[in-house]
């Protein structure tokens, strides 16, 4: 008993199958969450020590490099990086994709504690960070205000910052940019030394008068009393009458060498939006929650929480990281069903029964439910690539169905009854269309095995079509035979059509079908009589497009117009943040006046938190540096591409002075993840001598920037910025009793300032902060004049133990498998990445490098490369498999090989689509390729499979060939159709997302249609060239 | 009695059945999946892959007076489907348990 069989016996049982299928599958897809992409978790795990104090070269020496060969022995590891700053090293492990990162933090623990001997004391706990795309904020605030701008903090924090993180889902909501209240204590430096007490004093004085301390319990009669000390400050007036010491019997107070002051922190940071003060709240989701779902419950909430701010305090929404998936989602759902569609319209011209293209059609919809079912049990999403998967699918599931159909027809055609028809019809042809769709599958199973991160994005593609086929087979097998043994009509119960309209349609459309098989009749004579013609033709064809595919550029993966910008600009080293926000102001004003698709400016110049997590995330932040994020109009709403207007806005930023250098990034949310965040280009030079390094890399950088199609060229290590540096006289500091830590600590407690300790009012705290006043920092001279309280309780000035000398130093230094390295990067614009490096390459072979320096590749140019090489190997799997199947079908090596020779057409056909719709070959026009593969055999195997029955029944060679080709066209037409039209939206489609699929789409359009034309004629012209040869053999 | 065997393709199997159900001809031996060819037209029923149809035969032992109205019948369903292909052949039945 076959399948057909059993469903056309059992036609309840069958029909009950297939409504469970829509049931589950509909319950699913209510149940599936909306994402971008799949779920990534990059495998990377950074290691930050903290090294108070110490420059970015001893923090080199002595931390990084120690940690650097401390772990450099963990297993799976693929990359080591780090990055020393001023005070912290930063070391990135890289993991081969797939590693269980649990393990590996453990391994980086235990790693840990063995260097922990090695480097010095004073440095902080390590602390381990595992990197997650939760951390990219799925929301983005800015909250301006005029008059409450003082209190804005405490109102941010109270009214929106924790109502929000209690929105199920919300992992972290994070204020920073706004005021901060501090309680400053201002020394006087002259009454520090005339009372001789120093600053440190002070702050040990406030710290332990600042107690509460709860001194046991006394037994008193019947009662137990506790007893208590509560000594906290209750109100900022009582630190001022802390009393210091006792100088000539009278008592000092704090307020005698210092003023207190109720006032703001100083200023690090400076956040505006649109050119008002105001500060930034970024929210991030907890891992595993839909950033769809958060971001629309954290803007529901907002509408409520808005009330409750004052009037002046305004609220805007920066980044909405859902409206992108949004509306990418949108646009692909769009393109499944009009797929849909376009599908129907071939089935009516080419069936023209209505009851039959609604058997066909029911196809599609149960394995497109498939498709949630797997998403829904496997814990996957609706995403940018499980959609693109079905709209690829669309035009693929139906084919089975039809050539099912195809053979039910000719049956009823031929006198039997549907019933028996439709048993004996999917019977007969059950096995061939079993093995087409087990070419498809072999094509489409071995994404699973890619690696990396374009594994992570494919591996999706390949299970959904695998599944979708599958499903697809499965209705075409007892779906389909059941339906048509009941809905189909007997030769004798067919009723002509009365409609004198339809009816002119229908004999006009079977007369031109009619003229299209005698014209491909004509054809395929006239190719068979001249096949050396044809031979050359297509080799000419094949090889003409192989030297229009140099043409073609490459590069990773298409950028999309995510309508946000980011914009880094570097000022002069060394500039102060009052300075920097006069570039701000400027932009501001350049922006906002001449750029009208943009909608928000948030600016943020400064350093936020000692640069602890810009650090990790690989951005540079200094009181000379600033940031804008631009949103713009939607893609739709406006005329440039956010690629014009950064190119119009660099053309505005380059004239300005005083601006070292910038860059504008304009890969949004969905770039970050398929590794768009990184600079396309990076070129790495490795070497330990800081000037050489540093010569190459001006003289790279010099190169890159004159090369066309660059843009925003960078070195990666800042450049070296004045400092200065206090050079002590050990003798002199001998003779007064001073060590270095001494004068270090004097110095870093009175510059930088030290908190004493904690102001608490209404559950707040606040820190009391000792320093000196502006005016006594500002100078050299003036810091020279520091007094610094000796051992045996004497001062000298800084200037008697040492000299203030200004320098040189390297603000940052990166390192990559435990040696120094200088990285240039550059952004590419109007240029295929792919060009651009071969010119840079062929730059650096020219470069005399001197010894121990080497030069590498990284960024997107070396995730191209990987991702190429796994592709490459994949399509040359994909093919052997193919040809296996082949092979087993046809019981034969020969005719599978002939049949191999349509897919170098289809390349032929990707490079042309390609090269007419101005794409460039990339991760996901090479996936198209590879997909091709499949799809374009099937239409071959239906042609060589009936050219073979048709010789075996008796016909001539080329007798046989002409009749199978005129009797095959129409279901190699239909087919061909149907995967066409199911994949053109993907081509037509131009809004949000859409850059990233078109190539898939312009490569399979591209490459079926070409393929199949020739197909038509290049393996009938093979299968007659190589049967005669066979056939003379076998004679002689 | 005579015995008449009905080699018709698989395809048609409806037809024989309501053919021998209005006869009211209750007795039969039905053997399925049998491979044929006819002598002069009509394509052969191999069960292959070139030629995939199968053919199926029913003998069935039933009085003389029958046996025309069951040819009649078979000739009624060879005109309907004519590309399907039926025959009957009659011989006599000498003895009987």
């Amino acid at each position: 008993m076959s399948l057909p069989d059993i469903s056309v016996k059992r036609p309840i049982t069958t029909l009950m199958l297939f409504v469970a299928i829509l049931i589950i599958g509909l319950v699913s897809f209510q149940r599936l969450p909306i994402d971008l992409f799949p779920e990534i978790e990059p495998p990377v795990i950074s290691v930050l020590i903290q090294y108070p104090g110490a420059s970015a070269q001893d923090v080199e020496l002595n931390v990084t490099k120690k940690v650097e060969s401390g772990l450099g022995s963990v297993s799976d590891l693929k990359t080591l990086r780090s990055t020393s700053i001023d005070g912290i090293s930063v070391t990135t492990l890289e993991f081969e994709y797939g590693t269980n990162l649990d393990e590996a933090a453990n391994d980086i623990r235990d790693a840990l504690e063995f260097v922990k001997r090695q480097i010095p004391e004073d440095t902080e706990n390590p602390f381990i960070f595992k990197f997650s795309t939760n951390f990219f904020p799925i929301v983005f605030l800015s909250v301006t205000a005029d008059e409450s701008y003082e209190g804005l903090n405490k109102l941010v924090e109270d009214n929106l910052v924790d109502p929000l993180k209690r929105i199920p889902g919300v992992g972290t909501v994070q204020a920073f940019g706004g005021p901060i209240r501090q309680i400053n204590v201002s020394v006087d430096p002259n009454k520090l030394e005339a009372y001789n007490i120093t600053t440190g004093q002070i702050a040990e004085i406030l710290a332990a008068e600042n107690l509460n301390l709860p001194s046991g319990n006394i037994k008193m009669g019947k009662i137990d009393y506790n007893l208590r000390v509560p000594g906290e400050f209750s109100s900022v007036d009582e630190i001022e009458k802390v009393v210091l010491t006792e100088n000539q019997g009278k008592v000092v107070y704090l307020k005698d060498v210092a003023t207190v002051s109720d006032s703001l922190k100083e200023r690090t940071i400076q956040t505006r939006l649109n050119g008002n003060r105001g500060l930034q709240v970024i929210v991030q989701k907890q891992s595993g929650a839909n950033t769809v779902e958060v971001a629309n419950a954290v803007f529901d909430r907002l509408e409520e929480l808005e009330k409750n701010l004052p009037s002046d305090v305004k609220v805007n929404i920066i980044v909405d990281g859902s409206e992108f998936i949004v509306f990418s989602i949108a646009n692909l759902t769009e393109a499944v069903i009009l797929g849909g569609i376009f599908v129907a319209l071939v089935l009516l011209v080419f069936l023209r029964k209505w009851r039959s293209i609604f058997i066909v059609l029911l196809t599609l919809p149960f394995s497109l439910i498939g498709a949630f079912i797997y998403l829904y049990f496997t814990g996957n999403t609706i995403n940018i690539i499980s959609l693109s998967s079905l709209s690829i699918a669309i035009g693929m599931v139906v084919d089975d169905a039809i050539v099912i159909l195809e053979n039910i027809t000719t049956h009823i055609e031929r006198g039997s009854r549907p019933r028996e028809a439709a048993i004996f019809g999917s019977t007969e042809v059950g096995l061939a269309v079993t093995a087409a769709t087990l070419t498809i599958v072999a094509v489409f199973f071995p994404l699973v095995f890619i690696t990396g991160l374009s594994g992570i994005l494919f591996n999706q593609l390949g299970f959904l079509v695998t599944v979708t086929i599958l499903v697809s087979l499965l209705a075409a097998l007892t779906l389909i035979p059941m339906l048509a043994s009941r809905m189909l009509k007997a030769r004798k119960d067919e009723k002509p059509i009365k409609n004198k309209l339809l009816k002119a349609i229908d004999s006009n459309i079977a007369k031109a079908l009619e003229a299209i098989d005698s014209f491909y009749q004509k054809i395929l004579t006239w190719a068979l009589d001249h096949k050396k013609t044809i031979l050359v033709g297509a080799l000419i064809i094949f090889f003409a497009s192989m030297g229009l595919f140099i043409q073609i550029g490459t590069e990773f993966i298409p950028r999309s117009d995510s309508a946000s910008i980011s914009l880094s600009v570097e000022l002069e080293p060394g500039v102060k943040l009052e300075e920097t926000n006069k570039y701000v102001e400027k932009m501001e004003d350049i922006i906002l006046g001449d750029f009208p698709e943009v909608r928000f400016i948030s600016t943020r110049a400064g350093v936020n938190d000692e640069g602890f997590s810009s650090i990790l995330f690989g951005q540079s932040e200094g009181s000379n540096i600033f940031t804008a994020q631009l949103r713009l109009l939607r893609k739709t709403q406006r005329e440039r591409s956010i690629f014009e207007i950064s190119d119009s806005l660099r053309k505005r930023i380059q004239p300005i002075p005083g601006i070292k250098s910038f860059t504008i990034n304009t890969s949004g949310m969905g770039a970050i993840l398929t590794g768009g965040s990184t600079s396309p280009i990076e070129v790495n030079i490795i070497g330990n001598n800081l000037e050489k390094t540093e010569e190459i890399a001006q003289n790279l950088k010099e190169y890159m920037t004159d090369l066309e199609g660059t843009r925003d060229v960078k070195i990666g290590r800042g450049e070296f910025r004045p400092e200065l540096q206090v050079i002590l006289d050990r003798e002199k500091m001998a003779l007064t009793g001073l060590n270095t830590a001494m004068v270090a600590n004097t110095l870093r407690n009175n510059v930088y300032g030290v908190i004493a300790t904690k102001y608490r009012e209404e559950g707040d705290e606040y820190d009391i902060f000792i320093r000196f006043p502006v005016e006594y920092r500002k100078s050299q001279e003036l810091i020279e004049n520091i007094p610094v309280k000796t051992i045996t309780g004497n001062s000298v000035k800084l200037k008697d133990v040492g000299k203030v000398v200004e320098k040189y130093s390297p603000p940052d230094i990166q390192r990559e498998e435990q040696e120094r390295v200088v990285r240039v990067t550059a952004f590419n614009e109007g240029r295929a990445l792919g060009e651009i490096t071969s010119d840079i390459q062929n730059y650096v072979d020219k470069m005399n490098l001197p010894e121990g320096i080497v030069i590498e590749y990284g960024g997107q140019i070396e995730q191209q490369a990987e991702a190429f090489s796994d592709l490459f190997l994949l399509l040359i799997l994909s093919v052997v498999l193919v040809y296996m199947v082949m092979a087993a079908q046809f019981e034969s090596l020969l005719d599978p090989f002939i049949i191999m020779f349509s897919i170098p057409f289809a390349f032929t056909g990707v490079t042309l689509g390609l090269f007419i719709f101005g794409e460039t070959f990339n991760v996901i026009s090479f996936l198209g390729a590879i997909l091709l593969v499949g799809i374009v055999v099937k239409n071959a195997i239906v042609l060589v499979d009936y050219i073979n029955i048709t010789r075996e029944r008796g016909y001539e060679l080329k007798e046989a060939i002409v009749y199978s080709g005129r009797n095959r066209l129409r279901p190699v037409l239909m087919t061909t159709f149907t995967t066409l039209l199911g994949t053109l939206p993907l081509v037509i489609s131009s809004g949000e997302g859409s850059e990233v699929w078109r190539p898939l789409g312009v490569a399979t359009v591209g490459g079926l249609t070409v393929s199949t034309l020739i197909t038509l004629l290049i393996v009938p012209v093979l299968y007659s060239i190589f049967e005669t040869r066979i056939k003379k053999k076998k004679v002689d | 009695m005579k015995a008449v065997m009905i080699v018709y393709n698989h395809g048609i199997t409806e037809e024989v059945d309501e053919a021998l159900e209005k006869l009211n001809i209750r007795g039969f031996t039905r053997f399925l999946d049998v491979h044929g060819q006819g002598s002069e037209k009509g394509d052969p029923h191999t069960g292959t892959h070139i030629w995939p149809s199968k053919n199926a035969v029913i003998l069935t032992v039933i009085e003389d007076n029958l046996v025309d109205n069951l040819l009649k019948k078979v000739e009624h369903i060879n005109e309907e489907a004519e590309e399907q292909g039926i025959h009957a052949f009659v011989w006599t039945i000498e003895k009987m348990i």
